[in-house]
C-alpha cells in the first residue's frame, strides 16, 4: 500500500522534530573528572558553532575517558547525526540504549533515526520498544502510524495516532492527519473534537475553520454553516471551504445558495469527485438540466475510473492491471479542467 | 542551560468512553417463550466462503389465511462443498401462530424443510388462490413453493414454474419481492444477484492479522438480475432482457417495488452493494429504464459508492410521496433519500440525522415502524458485521452489534433512541429482519434473523401510546395480494399515504398488513385504496381506529 504524500509528510515532519527532542542530562558525573568536563564543555561549544568535525573528535576523547558516560554517548551520537552519518549515529544510539537504557528519549531518537532507513530490519522492533518505554515518542509513534496504516491495522494506527496527537497537539500536519484518519474510521465525533480544538487554537485558519466545518455539516451540528461562512471569510482562496459550504446547503435544499460555492470551488482548484457529484445534483434540482447531465456522464466516468484503482490498488494488482487503469482515471479527470474552462469562459 | 535545549514537553492522553446503556423494556425478546427454537448456522467450515456473511431471511405470513401472523425462518445450514450435501443439516422452520402469542412448529412435513443454502424470501399469492406462496432464494438454485389450500402443506413447483435460475449454473440471489410491472392482475418476481461466485472461485483474504477472513465482494464481477412475468397459468418468463433489466449489473442485496413517481407503474429500487443502487423506472410499455444516477439515489451523498443491504418504503415526511431508505456498510451513512415531486430524491441522510448515528453500525434488515404510534414514520434498524474478527483490527467496530431505533421527531429529522429499548440492545449480527403485530395488540413487533444464533422475535412492551389502524389488502381485478395499492387516510387533520408491497428490509418480507399510527386521533375521517391496475377505489369515511380492518377489493370495509 503506497502511503499518501500527506503521510509521508508527517513522517519527515515528526522525524525532524523527535531529533530535535533531548533529554535530561545529568553533569553530576562529569564534575569528579575535571579533565572530562572541559571536553564536554568543549564539545558543546564546537557543536554550537557548527564545527562538527572538531566536536566529533572532542566527544571522542571524552568517550574513551568515560565510555559509559551517557551525556558523551548522546552528544557524540547527536555529532554523527548532525553530519549525515545516520548509520553511525544509530550505532552510537544502539551503545547508548544498551549502555543506559534508562536514559530518557534514547529509543526515540534510536527510533527517529531509523526514518532515515524504514526499510531496516529491526526498524518494526526499535518503534516498538521506543513506543513502549516513552508512549509519547512522536518519533516513534510516527514511524508506528505507518506501519499500521501498511498492514491496514486502523484499531492499532488511530491509538498511536491519539499518542502522537496529545504529544504535539501543535503540528497542523499531525493534527490533519489525525483528523483525517478519525473521519476515515467512521468516528467523525472525535475528528470533529480534533478539528474544532484546531481551529480555536488558529482560530484565523481558514483551513481548519473549513475542516471543522466540514465535520459538523456531516454531523448535523448546529454551527456547521456559521463555520463554513468563517472559513470562506478566512481564506476566500480555499476550495475546500466553498465545496463544504456548498455541500452543505445543497443537503440542507438550498440548493440555488449552493450552486455559487461549488463553482467557485471548481474555479479555486478543488478537484475531487464529490464536488463533481454535489455541483450535478445542485444543477440538476435547480434546473440547469443539460449541465446536469453533461456533468453527470463525467463524473459516472470518473467515479468509475477512481473506484477500478482503488480496488486495483487495494489488492495490489500488477503494474499491467494497474497502469491501465491509472491511465483511465487521468483521463476522466480532465474533467476539472474542462469544467474550469467552461464555467470561465460561461457569460 | 544549554542542555535545555534538548528538553521537550511530551503528553498521552486518552479518549473518554461512553457509558453503556442500561436495557428497559421498550421491546422484549419472547422468541423462546413463543416457541421459536431456531438457531441459524451459516455452516462455516473456517474456509470464509463469502456468501456464509449474508446469512437469511425471515418472514410474518399467513400461511392458513386464519388471520393470524405465522412466522417462517430460513436456514442455510449446511454449506454445499466439500462432498457436504444441503439438507442434512439445520433446516427452516415454519411457525404456526397458535393465537396466544406463541406458535407451533410445523416445519415438519410441510414441504419447506429443505430449500439448499438459501438467503432471501418472497411473499405473495402468484396463482391467485387466496393463499400465500413463497419464493425462497438460494445459492445454486432458488425455489418456489405453491401453498397447498392452508393446510400447512406446499408443493415445491420451481420447475413447472421455470424461476430457478440454474440455466448458467449455480447462482448467488440474494433478495426477491414480487411486484405487478404490467399491471396484469399477476404477480411477477424481481430476484436480485449477488456475484458472479462460486465455492471454487472464492478468494482467499487475510485481516491485517494475517488471518484468513472474508474477502470484499468487488473482487467478484456483479450480475445483472433478473425479471419474472407472471404468466398466470402456472409459470413465469424470464423477461430480464426483454424489459431491459439485464442491461446493468450490480451486487443486488435488497429489492422493493414502488411507485415512485406516481405515475401508476410501479418501479423498482435496488440496494446494491458496492455497485450504485439501481432505480428501475417502469416505462409502461414492459420495459424498464435505469435512472438511479440522475433521480438522485444511486450514490452517497458525496457520490461515493455504497454497500446497501437493505431497504425501507415509506412516506417519513407526510408529503404524500413514499421515501427511500437503506442500510449500509459501517463506516458508511445509512442514507435516506426524500422523494421529490419532480421525479428527483433529494439525499437527506445527513440533514436528517440518520446518517451521522448509523456509521458505527453495519446494517442490513430494517423497516419504517411508528413504533410510538405518533404518526410519523420511525425506523428500525438490525445491525451486525460481515467479519467475525473485524474486533482485532477496526476502531470501534463489533462483530455482534445492537439494534437501532430511530425516533422520527415529526419535523424531517430523527433522532437515535437509546433509552429504555429492552432487548434491542442486545448484540446480535442481525440479517433478516421482518415488522408486523404478530399478536393483534396494535404495536408493532419485529423478527429478527440472526447470523449463529437464535431468531428474536422483539415483542413490544413499552408505553401505550397513540391511537392506530391496519388494512389487510385482498386484490380481486388488481393483484391477489393487494401490493401496491395505494392507501390514503385522513385522521385528525393529517393525511398518511402508504403502499402495500412486497420486498424491502433485506431478504426478509416485512409488514404483510398496510399499519398506521395515528397520535391522538381517534377516528379515520376519510379512507381511499387505489389499487393497482384496475383503476377500481374504495372510499370510506369515519371509521373508527384502533383495530384492523380486512379491504377486499370491490367489496365494502368489512
Amino acid at each position: 500500500m503506497s502511503l499518501s504524500p500527506k503521510l509521508r509528510l508527517l513522517i519527515l515532519g515528526g522525524g525532524l522534530l523527535g531529533l530535535a527532542v533531548g533529554a535530561t542530562l545529568s553533569l553530576r558525573l562529569l564534575s569528579q573528572n575535571a579533565a572530562l568536563s572541559r571536553l564536554v564543555d568543549r564539545g558543546f561549544q564546537a557543536t554550537q558553532a557548527g564545527q562538527y568535525a572538531q566536536a566529533e573528535q572532542l566527544w571522542g576523547e571524552a568517550r574513551r575517558l568515560a565510555p559509559d558516560n551517557p551525556l558523551v554517548l548522546r552528544s557524540l551520537a547527536e555529532t554523527l547525526r548532525l553530519q549525515g552519518r545516520w548509520d553511525e549515529a544509530k550505532a552510537t544510539y544502539a551503545e547508548l540504549a544498551r549502555r543506559a537504557p534508562q536514559e530518557p528519549h534514547v529509543h526515540c531518537q534510536l527510533a527517529a533515526l531509523t526514518l532515515q532507513n524504514p526499510q531496516d530490519p529491526q526498524a518494526q522492533e526499535r518503534v516498538e520498544q521506543a513506543v513502549a518505554r516513552e508512549p509519547a515518542c512522536v518519533s516513534a509513534l510516527l514511524l508506528a502510524i505507518r506501519r499500521a496504516n501498511q498492514l491496514g491495522d486502523q484499531k492499532k494506527e488511530l491509538g498511536y495516532l491519539a499518542a502522537a496527537y496529545q504529544a504535539e497537539k501543535r503540528s497542523p500536519a499531525l493534527t490533519t492527519y489525525y483528523a483525517t484518519q478519525l473521519q476515515n474510521s467512521a468516528d467523525l465525533k472525535t475528528a470533529l473534537v480534533v478539528t474544532r480544538d484546531y481551529s480555536h487554537r488558529y482560530p484565523g485558519y481558514g483551513y481548519a475553520n473549513a475542516f471543522s466545518g466540514f465535520l459538523a455539516s456531516r454531523l448535523s451540528e448546529k454551527d456547521a454553516q456559521d463555520t463554513l461562512e468563517r472559513a470562506v471569510r478566512l481564506d476566500p482562496s480555499s476550495g475546500l471551504a466553498h465545496a463544504a459550504l456548498g455541500f452543505h446547503l445543497h443537503s440542507r435544499g438550498k440548493s440555488r445558495e449552493a450552486v455559487p460555492y461549488l463553482e467557485n470551488a471548481l474555479l479555486l482548484g478543488f478537484d475531487q469527485a464529490d464536488l463533481l457529484f454535489n455541483l450535478t445534483r445542485a444543477w440538476r434540482t435547480v434546473g440547469r438540466t443539460a449541465d446536469a447531465d453533461r456533468l453527470q456522464k463525467s463524473f459516472d466516468t470518473l467515479s468509475a475510473a477512481q473506484n477500478l484503482t482503488a480496488g486495483l490498488q487495494r489488492r495490489h494488482a500488477p503494474s499491467a492491471e494497474l497502469e491501465p487503469a491509472l491511465q483511465k482515471l487521468a483521463e476522466a479527470r480532465q474533467v476539472f479542467a474542462t469544467e474550469r474552462q467552461r464555467l470561465e469562459t460561461a457569460p | 542551560m544549554r542542555q535545555a535545549l534538548f528538553l521537550a514537553l511530551l503528553l498521552v492522553g486518552c479518549t473518554p468512553q461512553k457509558p453503556p446503556t442500561v436495557p428497559q423494556g421498550l421491546y422484549t425478546n419472547v422468541a423462546q417463550k413463543a416457541g421459536l427454537d431456531f438457531r441459524f448456522s451459516h455452516g462455516g467450515t473456517g474456509q470464509h466462503y463469502l456468501i456464509e456473511t449474508t446469512g437469511s431471511g425471515c418472514a410474518f405470513l399467513d400461511v392458513n389465511a386464519d388471520g393470524k401472523l405465522d412466522i417462517l425462518l430460513l436456514q442455510a445450514g449446511t454449506l454445499p462443498v466439500d462432498g457436504r450435501k444441503p439438507g442434512t443439516g439445520p433446516q427452516n422452520r415454519l411457525y404456526l401462530n397458535k393465537g396466544n402469542a406463541s406458535f407451533t412448529d410445523i416445519t415438519a412435513g410441510s414441504g419447506l424443510e429443505d430449500s439448499g443454502y438459501t438467503q432471501g424470501l418472497a411473499v405473495g399469492d402468484y396463482d391467485g388462490d387466496g393463499f400465500e406462496d413463497i419464493f425462497v432464494t438460494a445459492y445454486g438454485g432458488n425455489r418456489l413453493y405453491h401453498n397447498e389450500k392452508g393446510s400447512g402443506k406446499f408443493t415445491e413447483v420451481t420447475a413447472k414454474a421455470g424461476v430457478a435460475d440454474t440455466k448458467s449454473g449455480p447462482r448467488w440471489c440474494s433478495s426477491a419481492a414480487f411486484g405487478d410491472y404490467d399491471a396484469d392482475g399477476k404477480l411477477d418476481l424481481y430476484v436480485c444477484r449477488y456475484a458472479v461466485w462460486s465455492f471454487a472461485t472464492n478468494k482467499p483474504c487475510k485481516n491485517p492479522q494475517k488471518k484468513l477472513s472474508y474477502c470484499s465482494p468487488e473482487l467478484y464481477a456483479p450480475e445483472a438480475h433478473a425479471l419474472f412475468h407472471n404468466n398466470g397459468d402456472g409459470t413465469f418468463t424470464d423477461v430480464s432482457v426483454a424489459t431491459g433489466i439485464s442491461k446493468a449489473k450490480g451486487h443486488g442485496l435488497a429489492v422493493t417495488w414502488l411507485d415512485y413517481n406516481g405515475d401508476g407503474h410501479e418501479d423498482i429500487f435496488v440496494a446494491n452493494d458496492l455497485s450504485p443502487y439501481f432505480l428501475w423506472r417502469n416505462n409502461g410499455n414492459g420495459t424498464f429504464t435505469e435512472i438511479a444516477k440522475e433521480a438522485g439515489c444511486a450514490y452517497s451523498d458525496m457520490g461515493k459508492l455504497l454497500s446497501g443491504m437493505g431497504i425501507g418504503v415509506r412516506d417519513y415526511n407526510g408529503d404524500g410521496r413514499e421515501d427511500l431508505f437503506v442500510t449500509n456498510f459501517s463506516g458508511q451513512m445509512n442514507a435516506l433519500f426524500r422523494n421529490e415531486s419532480n421525479g428527483l430524491f433529494i439525499n437527506t441522510t445527513t440533514p436528517s440525522g440518520v446518517g451521522p448515528i448509523s456509521m458505527s453500525h453495519l446494517a442490513f434488515g430494517c423497516d419504517f415502524l411508528d413504533y410510538d404510534r405518533d404518526g410519523n414514520p420511525d425506523l428500525i434498524v438490525g445491525n451486525g458485521h460481515v467479519n467475525d474478527d473485524v474486533e482485532a483490527y477496526a476502531q470501534g467496530d463489533k462483530y455482534a452489534q445492537p439494534k437501532s431505533l430511530l425516533r422520527n421527531s415529526g419535523n424531517g429529522t430523527f433522532t437515535d433512541h437509546t433509552q429504555g429499548l429492552g432487548d434491542l440492545t442486545v448484540p446480535h449480527v442481525t440479517r433478516g429482519l421482518a415488522v408486523a403485530d404478530f399478536d393483534d395488540d396494535g404495536h408493532l413487533d419485529i423478527l429478527t434473523n440472526n447470523q449463529d444464533g437464535p431468531p428474536e422475535l422483539l415483542r413490544y412492551t413499552g408505553p401505550n401510546t397513540g391511537h392506530w389502524v391496519a388494512f389487510h389488502l385482498k386484490g380481486v381485478k388488481s393483484n391477489p395480494s393487494g401490493y401496491h395499492a395505494r392507501v390514503t387516510i385522513t385522521a385528525g387533520g393529517k393525511t398518511y399515504v402508504a403502499e402495500s408491497r412486497s420486498g424491502g428490509s433485506y431478504a426478509s418480507r416485512t409488514q404483510p398488513r398496510l399499519y398506521f399510527g395515528l397520535g391522538e386521533a381517534k377516528t379515520i375521517e376519510a379512507l381511499t385504496i387505489r389499487w393497482h391496475g384496475s383503476k377500481t377505489e374504495t372510499k370510506a369515511s369515519n371509521i373508527a381506529a384502533d383495530r384492523l380492518y380486512t379491504l377486499t377489493e370491490g367489496e365494502p370495509l368489512r
